[in-house]
């Protein structure tokens, strides 16, 4: 029961707030926001109180961010809010979802720097390549891809600085897409400053250098020429290197070098036509029945070993019907190929008055055929070692890429050909998922790492702090949970575009039920899980 | 209608998501006097009130995520205004009144209607002199609205202890406005 001085306060609430805000409060709270919204410039949508702090943002950078670092337990994650493109209304919105955290380390009170690289399946990390070659004479390795390490000689020296002799051994990986950078668990965060953002990658490596167990490193002025492969022709990235020492992270150390991939180019502008496969001759049966006329061997090279060539009639029933054709005169006959796998041919004949149509098979005489076999065999066999030689080098121009970014390093470690990952007409439904083949996993003890970006860029989501993602309906998007038992599921671009768009936007949700696979050991089983 | 209030918070809120200037600004207008003298009656100290203010919105603007849609947006915010002012009250190491040691059977001897004719005046002045701990359960209750549920949770006491609290509150509230001669 309320007496009469409760029900006084509670009746005038509002009359107890008496006291006014001061007028700098709100331009001391907007300081501390991220100025990232659509329209918040340095005077954008602040109601006249005073302007913003953009004022002397950087040209050409795209983003700001504004970073809380958040302490939880003992892991160390920097919290990202909010992000959009700057004031020009030209460009497009750029936002990353909230929710999005970047679990960036290990122990933050320890005083160790946090790892940067943490792969979340071990057995499915990004292998290394090693390559070992003689110190003195160095070494120029060139990957499948296109990407031309460069390695002088007399380049490395121990640790007290005395020049390293005899073999050495260089471990070096690289990451080109969302399936590399999830399995690799190399950090994809950019910080610095005020910007704190998502990198969609050109391409990234990581090198080092070993004698006998031992780091070597860099004589002084010496340096190894990267050019490092990369599977996209835009020219806006800048290059990183990953600090691990200090656990900053990535640190804009300039731009790379576009180059093509001119030994590509050559390659494809080499490249010959394959001759046509020649036919095996067959053997003219006692009761075939066949035609002779001549064969244009310039319109069908496949023919020249038919020197002699007779035309058998395949189809015997149609003839029988059609005895007429022979007492026909014809004007003209043509041949088309009907079926090129199993040598066969429509034999077209016309007059003024008629024409006739048939399925035809080269044929030879007993006395032609030995002669015509032999020369086929020869004919064949230089076929198939064109046909092979060309296979490999098509096989070997597709692994290129057609251009390599090039620079020059003096220190191990991870770098990366990087920009910014903006996207546009972003929504961000309530997203639920599920994971139908595990009902027992709860999935707010998961991260669910989103591929976007034309797939070069992947976003870690804990689940148990996240509400909402990000999506670009007309872009390619896929999901993938690192389950407990250290398997996987995937929610593919198939699986995504089978969404319906208009009822998630009217309902502002959206249900992923990930499907668990098997057999996920490297970058390319998950690529192929998939699709991608 | 609820639809329509529900349907316009989301609107405003898929903006703040968005980071946009504007409607945070709205949200600052719509919410700042409420949530200042909210801080206030709690810190005591309308200089700190307003870097607690600061602090509040900010942490509101840029966590907005954290933000699940489980109460109004106000509330969320008041939570998150409340718990930075009693943080700010642990830091400035005031001693809030020792909470456990009025864990006792309330004494309702003022209860009913024996109370005289305050002005909000009156009572606003009375409220700011209470001690700290007074003042913290008394707001929280009486103008705030939280139940001794909330309020055991918020402060991290029992319940009975917030009940016991909040009438040795009160009660101490009509001694000083009867010893002030308010009446």
């Amino acid at each position: 029961m309320y007496n009469k001085l409760e029900k006084l306060i509670q009746q005038n609430r509002e009359n107890l707030d008496s006291l006014e805000p001061s007028h700098d409060l709100w331009d001391k709270i907007q300081s501390q926001l991220p100025n990232t919204g659509p329209g918040n410039g340095p005077d954008g949508g602040n109601g006249g109180q005073g302007g913003g702090a953009s004022a002397g943002a950087k040209a050409g950078a795209l983003i700001k961010w504004a970073a809380a670092v958040v302490t939880a337990g003992v892991m160390g994650t920097v919290a990202f809010f909010a992000l959009q493109g700057d004031k020009d209304q030209s460009k497009p919105d750029t936002v990353l979802e909230p929710g999005h955290e970047l679990v960036v380390g290990n122990d933050q009170n320890s005083g160790a720097p946090p790892l940067l690289i943490q792969p979340p399946v071990p057995e499915a990390d990004v292998p290394f390549m090693t390559f070992t070659f003689n110190a003195e004479k160095g070494k120029t390795i060139r990957l499948d891809n296109g990407t031309v390490i460069t390695v002088p000689p007399h380049t490395f020296v121990d640790k007290m600085g005395a020049p390293i002799t005899g073999p050495v051994e260089l471990k070096y990986r690289e990451f080109h897409d969302a399936a590399d950078l999830l399995l690799s668990g190399i950090t994809m965060k950019y910080h610095s400053g005020d910007t704190l953002a998502d990198f969609q990658t050109a391409g990234m490596n990581e090198i080092r250098g070993s004698q006998n167990g031992e780091e070597i490193f860099f004589a002084e002025g010496k340096s190894i020429g990267i050019d490092l492969a990369s599977f996209t022709d835009e020219k806006d990235h800048r290059l990183y290197y990953l600090d691990e020492a200090s656990g900053h992270g990535w640190t804009d150390i300039g731009v790379a070098d576009i180059v093509p991939n001119v030994e590509k180019a050559l390659a494809k502008s080499q490249l010959q036509e394959l001759p046509a496969e020649p036919r095996k001759p067959i053997l003219k049966g006692q009761t075939q029945k066949v035609l002779d006329f001549a064969v244009d061997y310039e319109q069908f090279p496949e023919l020249r070993t038919y020197k002699d060539v007779q035309w058998e009639y395949q189809d015997v029933a149609q003839l029988e019907e059609n005895q007429w054709i022979f007492g026909e005169a014809w004007s003209e006959a043509s041949l088309k190929v009907k079926d090129a796998e199993s040598g066969l041919y429509t034999l077209e004949l016309k007059n003024k008055r008629k024409s006739f149509s048939t399925p035809v098979r080269p044929i030879l005489n007993a006395e032609d055929y030995a002669k015509e076999l032999k020369k086929f065999n020869l004919r064949l066999d230089a076929y198939q070692k064109a046909k092979a030689a060309r296979d490999e080098k098509e096989r070997w121009m597709a692994m290129q890429a057609d251009l390599t970014r090039h620079f020059d390093i003096s220190q191990w470690g991870g770098y990366n050909c990087d920009r910014i990952l903006t996207r546009s007409d972003l929504v961000q439904p309530r997203i639920k998922i599920e994971l139908p083949s595990h009902p027992e996993i709860d999935v707010k003890d998961l991260t669910v790492f989103h591929f976007v970006g034309q797939m070069r860029a992947c976003l870690p989501y804990p689940m148990n702090r996240t509400e909402r993602i990000g999506f670009v309906f007309n872009e390619l998007n896929a999901f993938v949970v690192v389950l407990p038992n250290q398997e996987f599921a995937v929610f593919s671009p198939k699986d995504f575009k089978a969404l319906d768009q208009a009822t998630i936007r009217k309902e502002n949700k959206v249900t992923l039920a990930l499907q668990a696979v098997e057999g996920i050991h490297n970058p390319e089983d998950l690529r192929i899980a998939l699709g991608i | 209608m609820e639809l329509q209030a529900t349907t316009q918070q989301d609107q405003m809120i898929e903006k703040l998501r968005a980071g946009n200037r504007k409607a945070q600004f709205e949200v600052y207008q719509r919410y700042v006097k409420a949530m200042l003298n909210t801080a206030n009656r709690i810190v005591n100290d309308p200089a700190e009130a307003e870097d607690v203010l600061q602090e509040a919105f900010v942490d509101a603007f840029t966590g907005i995520h954290r933000f699940k849609g489980e109460s109004t947006f106000g509330a969320w915010l008041k939570r998150i205004v409340i718990n930075k002012s009693i943080d700010a009250l642990k830091k400035r190491r005031l001693q809030l009144t020792p909470l456990e040691d009025y864990h006792q059977p309330a004494d309702d001897s003022y209860e009913g209607d024996a109370d005289q004719d305050w002005t909000v005046e009156q009572v606003k002045r009375g409220i700011d002199e209470l001690p700290e701990g007074f003042r913290l359960v008394l707001s929280l209750f009486l103008i705030e609205g939280y139940n001794h549920e909330e309020i055991a949770h918020i402060l991290d006491i029992s319940e009975s202890t917030s009940k016991s609290q909040y009438h040795r509150a009160k009660k101490k509230l009509r001694e000083i406005l009867i010893a002030k001669a308010y009446v």
